[in-house]
């Protein structure tokens, strides 16, 4: 039986919630990214111009392939080489940005292709322009849909926010594996992770939900 | 002088040929009514007039400038994005399935192009597309959404927000093919107030025969992607030259 201390879970809980804090800002910046960046990686995608398509689909296709963690160490250690020096956790929110905005731009491409294509002659015919086009008319009907999808991929992108202990920036674990290891108690620490993950997605789904639920036209 | 000039105009899709060599001429305030059976082209034909397509022969004029090429450094080049604009200004369309923007009110159906594409103030906008939606019989829509009207106020919005857009043209695609029975008349009660009016040519692709009859100025039968009959309703319903005009005449006035 492996017994509980709940006087020494109490004394780390304020260390580990600073990592909880960390872990947050990681996964709501690197979110940001991912969907601002996977929004224009799925626009430039379906550009005429294949100067502009190919090179977006080259990216997401490469990202998509190779592994987070390689892609955390790579940048964290290949860049500042290149003379680009960041902190690690600014190199975790891009990396984590970067790698899930090309699943948020699948997910955008398959709402973009959900539009009929009697809304863009619509507003062909309205003479609207290719920008207004897309701001006014295209997005507003593709972007709601898919909300649920982009939902799951800020829970997977929380959840993936261990990984950037891998690069030294002091989040939730990694902060609970430097406490563990000064007092070789493990089971509290991990604990602790394991339910602030488990509370913190129950948590994020709540919002997704209903801002789902407020982007839907009234009477369709 | 003709608002709208095709001369030899062709399309076709893959091996399948639309529009074999159209020559038209529409004069200003016409009132244009297209019949045919389904595949003979009309769509397509107002479908090029809307740039949703582009012919692959022949030329089409709308108010005397070129619609598909223009001028650059004296020569004759595709046209462009700005052109395309530029002549689309010329045209509204209403489609068979309206193709309003589902997540607009009615109101901002209407104001968005005037807004954004004539640069009219919101306040105007809104002022004209109140005026827009008295006439067509729907002044109290205009906070609802498209899904919360019927088929026929659908439509109706849909030519309103077209007319937004004060267009010399309207082209108008089977706009009561997607409609219940009863839901017809009122549109087609609209298009007759329109016509009437005489101040924007009309090129309408219906079915319905007596509304041809009794509403256009002039009747095109198009078979086969080329035009078989051309003339006022009295002589196309009355006394067709073709005999291929007589069958479908006779097969659709049978329904």
């Amino acid at each position: 039986m492996i017994a509980f201390d709940w006087q020494y879970a109490w004394r780390v809980l304020p260390e580990l919630g600073r990592g909880l804090v960390v872990t947050i800002e990681a996964t709501v910046l690197g979110m940001l990214l991912a969907v601002s960046f996977g929004l224009a990686l799925a626009l430039m995608r379906r550009a005429q111009s294949r100067i502009i398509a190919w090179p977006a689909a080259a990216f997401v296709e490469f990202v998509r392939s190779t592994p987070l963690l390689v892609q955390l160490y790579f940048l964290f250690y290949v860049l500042p080489d290149a003379g680009l020096r960041m902190s690690p956790l600014a190199t975790g929110v891009l990396a984590l940005g970067l790698h899930y905005a090309t699943y948020c731009s699948e997910v955008y491409r398959a709402g973009l292709e959900g539009i009929p294509k009697e809304q863009w002659e619509a507003a062909t015919a309205l003479n609207l322009g290719p920008w207004r086009t897309m701001v006014a008319v295209i997005l507003p009907q593709a972007i709601p849909p898919v909300i649920p999808a982009l939902g799951n991929y800020l829970i997977a992108m929380f959840k993936d926010t261990p990984l950037l202990s891998a690069i030294t920036v002091l989040e939730m674990l990694q902060r609970a594996k430097i406490v563990s290891a000064e007092s070789f108690r493990y089971v509290e620490p991990l604990t602790i992770v394991g339910l602030a993950f488990l509370l913190v997605s129950l948590i994020a789904a709540i919002p997704v939900r209903r801002l789902e639920r407020n982007l839907r036209t009234p009477g369709a | 002088m003709s608002i709208i000039q095709m001369k030899g105009v062709k399309k076709r899709y893959g091996a399948l040929e639309v529009l074999r060599g159209v020559d038209l001429e529409v004069p200003a305030g016409q009132t244009l009514c297209i019949i045919g059976s389904s595949g003979s082209g009309k769509s397509t034909l107002l479908r090029l007039l809307m740039t949703l397509e582009r012919p692959d022969a022949g030329e089409i004029h709308i108010a005397g400038e070129p619609l598909w090429t223009m001028q650059r450094n004296g020569r004759t080049v595709a046209a462009g994005a700005r052109h395309l604009r530029h002549m689309r200004a010329k045209v509204g369309m209403v489609f068979q399935h309206f193709n309003l923007f589902p997540h607009m009110s009615v109101l901002r159906n209407m104001t968005e192009a005037p807004t954004h594409v004539l640069g009219i103030d919101a306040a105007d906008a809104e002022a004209r597309a109140i005026e827009l939606l008295r006439k067509v019989g729907l002044q109290d829509k205009a906070r609802v959404y498209p899904a919360q009207l019927s088929g026929g106020q659908r439509q109706r919005v849909a030519i309103a927000r077209a007319l937004a857009m004060r267009p010399e043209i309207m082209l108008f695609d089977e706009i009561t093919s997607a409609l219940d029975p009863e839901l017809i008349g009122e549109v087609l009660h609209l298009l007759q107030d329109l016509s009437r009016e005489g101040s924007i040519t009309m090129l309408i692709v219906t079915h319905h025969m007596r509304f041809a009859q009794r509403s256009a100025d002039r009747v095109l039968f198009l078979d086969g992607g080329v035009i078989l009959e051309d003339g006022p309703p009295d002589q196309v319903f009355g006394a067709p030259r073709e005999e291929r005009t007589r069958h479908f005449l006779a097969a659709v006035l049978e329904e």
